[in-house]
């Protein structure tokens, strides 16, 4: 990393069944939780070793078959691009999560081992009862936020943003959790939209090694990195949006990680409306693209009522709040639309 | 040798498909597969048998066109004279693939569509347009989704209904002969129908059980489709003295 970054802020006090929800959205800043899951089965049995925390984890096994990264020594543990940036350096691989957890303990004590990452596997999926003791209380809540399971060895999950809300523990092995405000967007040089090592644009630029020639806007990037280690039992809230690198530093890793959207499912995500942007408006004359900001500002980005609070209700549309019917009639009209 | 692709809206977007019959797969047969989705249409107009795969032992319906191999009745004149087309013969040169794709931590098998580029019907220049002119999808193309997604409903559907109505003893061979006048006729082999016999010596607890899988139905429709035997020989009849004036006429002439 490029000089000093400064630190996150850090709780103790936090407990997987009395999740401080509100006080964390309402912060929109990273909080790390200190020792939030230490009391985690899954945890114990991963301080233990490596192995224990393997023989924890297929005791929950299913037997379905799960997808993961692999990559050559040559990957170094970061799954990225070939030098053209129109294929991925890693190969997807599908196969039984008994033979992959063997394989990566096998090269545990290797100086360049092989990269294998099973990213973002839904817990239920394929470790039904793992739940059961290594769970966080989201339901309590009134919030739907299954938990996903992260595996692999020394990984590097390069720097990208998520839509959802996360908290992130840390079950098996260290991480180094690297995280820059969303405003911090256009200075960390994002990659193709497709196709992506995990479905996020990821920065191209290297972190550990920063180019500044070819990439001089990271230098206020990495000036507004804030970063932070976990170790196993800890957890990471990282706020919608926020940019984040998170590198996994043991040779056996184990993240369980839980995304929550505060919209309800009829929203769909907002990708949809940038790819729909980057096709009618971005390449349009400068005066029109002006224009059409003030549009957007003044339909979208303003006060939500504004475009049709001077209306009476009935006649407001879409202009209104956006409820299931509304979003029904917006995407009929959409696929109608788009059909040309 | 058949060309299949993915289909997709750039590497096929000139792609026209003529509608004239005659020269596609299934155009010149004597049977088309059939589909228990589809009984309800068929049974209006096409005899619905049951074929047997001779390796695996499973039935399946076809839809009978014409009394050889090669013979379909219901083309002349590169038109099908029918009000309802199969769905086998109507998707033209498209055919349901699978791709398998990773959603949510598992493996689906979601349907997409291939195109035979090497089939017959396949044009640039005339006949239904497939994407519309911005790339869209043209309303032929979604009149063919539509029917592959009736293919593809009756084949996984189906298994089951052959599967009920082989355990009952319900499908039986049928030995089909037929006279079209004084010297032609031909006997049907290899077709199975639906044994009346054994329809009518079934109990209640079976026909319950039928009804209730929704199968009692589709065995009805396929016996009412023999009725459309009468119109197959009629055309069959009439083609035999067509050829038989003209032959007639190349003699006198």
């Amino acid at each position: 990393m490029h000089g000093p970054t400064a630190s996150i802020r850090e709780r103790e006090d936090c407990r997987p069944d009395a999740l401080p929800l509100a006080e964390l959205l309402a912060g929109n800043e990273p909080v790390v939780l200190r020792g939030l899951v230490r009391d985690w089965p899954l945890v114990q049995a991963g301080s233990a070793g490596a192995r224990e925390a393997v023989t924890h984890l297929l005791g929950h096994y299913n037997g379905k078959p799960v997808q993961y990264s692999r990559g050559g020594p040559e990957v170094a543990g970061r799954p990225f691009y070939t030098p053209d940036f129109t294929a991925l350096n890693t190969e997807l691989k599908r196969g039984a999560l008994d033979a992959l957890l063997e394989e990566i303990l096998a090269h545990a004590g290797d100086a360049q081992p092989p990269t294998w990452y099973l990213a973002s596997t839904p817990v239920d999926v394929i470790l039904p009862g793992l739940k059961a003791g290594n769970d966080l209380d989201f339901a309590s809540l009134g919030v739907h936020a299954p938990p996903a399971i992260w595996i692999g060895n020394r990984t590097i999950a390069t720097c990208h943003y998520d839509a959802p809300s996360n908290i992130a523990c840390v079950a098996v092995g260290r991480r180094r959790f690297t995280l820059l405000p969303p405003q911090q967007l256009g200075n960390v040089y994002l990659g193709p939209l497709d196709p992506t090592p995990g479905g996020q644009a990821v920065s191209i630029a290297d972190f550990a090694h920063p180019d500044f020639v070819r990439f001089p806007r990271l230098r206020e990037a990495l000036s507004a990195a804030r970063s932070a280690e976990l170790a196993a039992g800890d957890a990471m809230f990282i706020p919608s949006m926020w940019l984040h690198q998170i590198e996994s530093l043991s040779p056996f890793n184990i993240l369980v990680n839980y995304w929550w959207s505060s919209m309800p499912a009829f929203i769909p995500t907002p990708m949809h409306a940038l790819y729909h942007a980057l096709w009618t408006i971005r390449d349009r004359p400068e005066r029109e693209k002006q224009a059409w900001k003030q549009v957007f500002d003044y339909y979208v980005f303003g006060p939500a009522s504004r475009a049709g609070e001077h209306l009476p209700e009935q006649a407001r549309g879409p202009l209104g709040p956006i409820d299931d019917t509304q979003a029904r009639r917006l995407r009929a009209m959409l696929i109608d639309k788009l059909n040309r | 040798m058949p060309r299949h692709e993915l289909l997709n809206n750039v590497a096929h977007k000139d792609l026209r498909v003529i509608i004239r019959f005659g020269q596609g797969p299934g155009d010149a047969a004597g049977t088309v597969p059939a589909f228990p989705t589809e009984f309800a249409e068929l049974q209006r107009e096409y005899p619905i048998f049951f074929g047997k795969d001779a390796t695996s032992g499973e039935y399946s319906a076809v839809a009978l066109l014409g009394f050889d191999r090669q013979e379909n009745l219901y083309v002349r004149d590169g038109r099908w004279n029918a009000a309802y087309l199969p769905g086998y013969v109507a998707r033209g040169p498209f055919l349901i693939g699978f791709q398998e794709q990773w959603v949510e931590g598992e493996a689906r098998r979601e349907p997409v569509i291939h195109v035979d580029l090497d089939h017959p019907a396949i044009s640039f220049s005339e006949g239904e347009a497939v994407f519309l002119p911005g790339g869209g999808q043209s309303p032929y193309l979604e009149h063919i989704s539509n029917i592959l997604r009736g293919i593809r409903d009756g084949m996984e559907g189906g298994k089951a209904f052959y599967a009920a109505l082989a355990a009952h003893g319900l499908i039986q061979p049928m030995t089909v002969e037929v006279r079209f006048d004084a010297d032609h006729g031909t006997n049907l082999t290899g077709l199975h129908g639906i044994d009346r016999e054994r329809l009518a010596a079934l109990d209640a607890a079976a026909l319950h059980a039928l009804h209730q899988q929704g199968f009692l139905e589709g065995i009805y429709l396929v016996l009412a489709s023999m009725h459309n035997m009468r119109r197959l020989i009629a055309e069959k009849q009439l083609r035999l003295r067509e050829e038989a004036g003209a032959a007639a006429s190349a003699r006198t002439g």
